[in-house]
């Protein structure tokens, strides 16, 4: 495993639990997993009551973007599709409330694994909010009612789900695939990039296809055959005709007879027979999720999440298999990731994780309780540090490993983005960590307090050495009015606060 | 422990800010002298172009049959009627060369002879996705087996030149390609904003990353040591606030070039992405709008740094072009071949280079233009011309011997 940043001493698998499949440390959340142990609070976690919970829907009701309470969370993909439209007013507030609610349920949401893993495959089966006006509007549609309803259940029930979300139809051009040139777009990003993997590619990983025969990876052909499968897929835009006649524009998933492809078609030596209509792009679906190589590339990428970079291929071996397991169970993916937690090599990779910008600002409202709102001022901080949240524009979703993150701009930013969040000026946060830190008299006892509270891990010995001299700094808490002088105390600890979320130790999970 | 943490750490101070200072005080004149001892070697700029630019829709037989055939006019150079292309003369065939209006500045360098295009280039392998083959091209290699873990080959070029100055190597974006890994590589999305925002964290930064061996302390270290050449060199050689290359992100992407070569840090390489090309559908507008943006930026950049360009080389490539036939989606798929373009005072430009052998059904490669040149082959000419090197079995691996296409010249 590469070394990130291992913490010094051995730590129980309980804060390796409370860092990867929750946004980090929060004194409730700790108290929690640590007073009723991991298996019964992951049995909890993995079985998530549907929609936001009580925590969640209160914060929601609270949060205002730009003067106004959030009003799409719950809007119908009709009441969405009207505003793909230029002129709508409100054509770019659906992804805003989408990316509020984002930050707001992964700060404060019980169920921290179903946001985890909400996260997670948002962006293995990245949609660019951005790419279009119809994407913009259906965004919110594709995280509510396409992935986080399936985040730990059955693998092919969420590659439907995506398959037929409008935001997808339109991200990877779907919509526009039509006989007799199908867009090739969909069908090779799925093959590639959602289902079996670039090394099942042109004949590397061999594949073994529906009549027990391997053949050597899937080609270019089998690509442009799916792409036929899913000429017809589309969405109710008021141009397409649906199977019973109609042209209707709801912006709704549909299937379109005129435009698709009826020849017989060959695939990962799957035959197709003609006019098989819709049933032919299922069809498709069913074999790719039942794929042993799926099942190796959804548990490599899972593990890559969980627990290292480069994961053990032991602990690959262990998912893969329980992804082939439970093909048929509705919570597949929770048995999965069930494989992965219980897993010795999961109890011995703490540290080695980086935290992303999103990851590492969640953490960071999580471990310091601070008020902080979501809105324009958060979202171009986190842009900048290179995290496009929802808008990303390749299919291949953003790096989850550490080396991209950690280049000269992206330390930099993320460096950068403690101070800013701690500094109300920025409109982000606002924070009284006066009022927060028991009584102090000196800089060692401020240091002392929000050390442990902030980090998930020890503390390594340059970093205690480095926060030490840098709160007892004149210009942050040294000087001899830092706590009797409440503007010099706030301002101080807001130094030391985004300081420590600067230190290595805060960057790993 | 805190007394003692006290004392280790004002010793890691004191050892940072040493470091800092020396750095601060290094005039810019002996950056430049260090620089000046490969004053032979052209700053080299990569602009990879994300996703797969269509350069059928750049630079192409307007008047060829097949192609007139393949595709509606809204998804090609036309020789006649309203945006019709541009003619660039010395072609690879008797054919009606042409360049698409929207990208017209590049065909004024090109008059110029500043200017030249290879076609028919690209990877000489079959795939036609767009992440291995980026990879592929990034590392210099031909064969997937050769992916694990390898560097990129302009990173292995420059590391066999020997260590570069601190900035030497930049990566005008947010992260480093793939070209660059294995090199010190700097990555500066922005000259305006790359800058710790608070003062007194620097030292606490270098006394709590500085001595760590792992990733994030090397990574650290790097990051302040970057940071520390950077001010000073910018406060030693004040750069304009306005971007005179113009607005659009590519165009920020090429003004921090630019502003670095201005600064005399002995800039050796950068590179600069420009996605968005990957038009499956809707192609007429979006790359109308690309091409608009490549040709006015890689003009106004050349522009402004025009007192330099007799040291310097701007290769732009993509990871493939895309299908000849359309889609019906007014849009095309990957394809293979492509164009790529090369800029510079001492680039033998105003032709356009590479085999090509036509658009018809038996010369393509299922369906795609074939690849007749390896764009390896355009690289390594430019390195052993414009960057001194020697030996290039390092940095492409397996490069087939092959005549240079004389695409730049010496001097």
């Amino acid at each position: 495993m590469a070394l990130i940043a291992p913490p010094p001493v051995p730590v129980p698998v309980e804060e390796i639990a409370m860092s990867r499949l929750t946004f980090g440390p929060r004194p409730a959340e700790t108290y929690a997993l640590m007073s009723i142990g991991l298996p019964l609070w992951l049995e909890a976690q993995l079985n998530p009551p549907a929609g936001d919970d009580a925590s969640v829907n209160g914060r929601l009701a609270q949060v205002q973007i730009d003067g106004r309470p959030l009003g799409y969370l719950n809007a119908g993909i009709a009441d969405l599709w009207a505003l793909a439209d230029a002129n709508a007013a409100d054509r770019n507030r659906p992804l805003q409330e989408a990316m509020a609610a984002a930050y707001v349920r992964g700060v404060y949401g019980d169920y921290q694994l179903k946001e985890v893993m909400t996260k997670f495959w948002l962006n293995h089966f990245n949609v660019s909010a951005t790419k279009n006006l119809q994407t913009t509007a259906t965004y919110l549609a594709f995280d509510r009612d396409a992935v986080r309803p399936n985040c730990l259940g059955n693998f092919r029930v969420l590659l439907g789900a995506v398959a037929k979300s409008t935001a997808m139809l339109y991200y990877l051009d779907n919509q526009s695939s039509a006989k007799p040139t199908a867009n090739e777009n969909f069908a090779r990003e799925l093959m590639e990039l959602h289902t079996l993997g670039i090394a099942s590619y042109l004949g590397r990983d061999p594949i073994s296809t529906p009549t027990g025969a391997t053949a050597p990876g899937y080609t270019d052909a089998d690509v442009q055959a799916a792409a036929k499968c899913f000429t017809g897929w589309t969405a109710a835009n008021g141009n397409r005709t649906a199977a019973d006649g109609t042209k209707t524009n709801t912006g709704a998933f549909i299937f379109s007879p005129p435009i698709h492809d009826t020849t017989a078609k060959t695939l990962l030596g799957l035959s197709i027979p003609a006019n098989g209509g819709i049933q032919e792009g299922e069809s498709v679906l069913d074999v790719l999720a039942r794929h042993p190589n799926t099942a190796r590339f959804i548990a490599t990428k899972l593990c890559r999440q969980l627990v290292a970079d480069d994961p053990p291929a032991s602990i690959v071996d262990k998912a893969a298999a329980a992804f082939m397991a439970h093909l048929d169970n509705p919570k597949q993916i929770a048995e999965v990731v069930r494989a992965i937690v219980f897993s010795p090599e999961f109890a011995l990779s703490p540290g080695q994780k980086l935290k992303d910008p999103f990851q590492l600002v969640v953490s960071f409202f999580r471990a310091t309780g601070m008020p902080w709102a979501p809105g324009s001022n958060l979202v171009n901080l986190v842009t900048g540090m290179g995290f496009a949240q929802f808008q990303y524009p390749s299919p291949d979703g953003l790096a989850d490993t550490a080396a991209p993150w950690t280049g000269t701009s992206g330390m930099l930013t993320r460096w950068n983005a403690m101070y800013a969040l701690t500094n109300p000026a920025r409109g982000i946060g606002s924070p009284s960590f006066s009022a927060q830190t028991p009584p102090s008299k000196t800089s060692v006892d401020a240091v002392n307090y929000w050390v442990p509270a902030m980090l998930a891990y020890p503390i390594t010995t340059p970093s205690a050495l480095a926060i030490y001299q840098y709160a007892a700094r004149l210009d942050v808490l040294g000087a001899a009015n830092a706590f009797t002088n409440p503007t010099v105390m706030e301002n101080g600890l807001r130094s030391l606060v985004a300081a420590i979320g600067a230190m290595p130790e805060f960057q790993v999970r | 422990m805190a007394e003692a943490s006290m004392t280790v750490t004002r010793r890691r101070l004191i050892a940072g800010a040493a470091m800092a200072g020396v750095l601060a005080a290094c005039p810019p004149g002996v950056r430049f002298a260090f620089a000046a001892n490969g004053a032979a070697r052209d700053v080299l700029l990569v602009v990879f172009l994300r996703g797969g630019m269509d350069g059928l829709n750049l630079v192409a037989p307007a008047d060829d049959a097949s192609y007139v055939a393949a595709r509606p006019a809204t998804l090609r150079v036309t020789d006649s009627g309203t945006g019709a292309g541009l003619a660039l003369p010395r072609g690879p065939s008797q054919q009606s060369w042409r360049l698409n209006a929207a990208a017209a500045p590049l065909k004024d360098l090109y008059d110029s002879g500043d200017l030249a295009f290879v076609h028919a280039t690209g990877l000489v392998a079959d795939t036609r996705s767009h992440f291995e083959a980026q990879d592929l091209i990034e590392k210099g290699v031909t064969t997937t087996g050769a992916l694990q873990g390898f560097s990129g080959w302009l990173g292995r070029h420059l590391v066999q030149q020997g260590a570069p100055p601190a900035l030497g190597i930049v990566s005008a974006a947010q992260t480093v390609p793939v070209s660059l890994a294995g090199s010190p590589a700097v990555a500066i999305p922005s000259a305006g904003s790359f800058a710790l925002s608070s003062a007194a964290a620097a030292p606490y930064l270098q006394a709590s990353y500085g001595d760590v061996a792992n990733l994030l302390g090397t990574a650290g270290s790097a990051t302040l040591s970057a940071l520390a050449s950077f001010q000073a060199a910018r406060a030693a050689s004040p750069q304009s606030s306005t971007n005179p290359v113009g607005t659009s992100s590519f165009a920020n992407a090429l003004w921090v070039v630019a502003q670095l070569m201005n600064m005399n840090v002995g800039l050796q390489a950068a590179t600069i992405d420009y996605g968005g090309w990957d038009t499956h559908s809707g192609q007429q507008g979006t790359f109308t709008n690309l091409a608009t943006g490549l040709g006015a930026g890689l003009a106004a950049f050349y522009n402004t740094v025009a007192g330099q360009k007799g040291n310097l080389t701007v290769v732009v490539q993509s990871e493939f072009g895309r299908r000849l036939v359309s889609n019906a989606s007014g849009g095309t798929d990957h394809g293979h071949g492509n164009v790529m373009t090369v800029l510079g005072g001492r680039v033998n430009g105003g032709r356009i280079y590479g085999g090509w052998p036509g658009l018809g059904t038996n010369a393509l490669d299922h369906g795609d233009v074939p690849v007749t040149t390896d764009y390896r082959t355009v690289l390594a000419e430019i390195l052993t011309t414009r960057r001194g090197a020697g030996d290039l079995s390092g940095v492409f691996p397996g490069l087939p011997a092959a005549a240079a296409l004389g695409v730049v010249r010496a001097g």
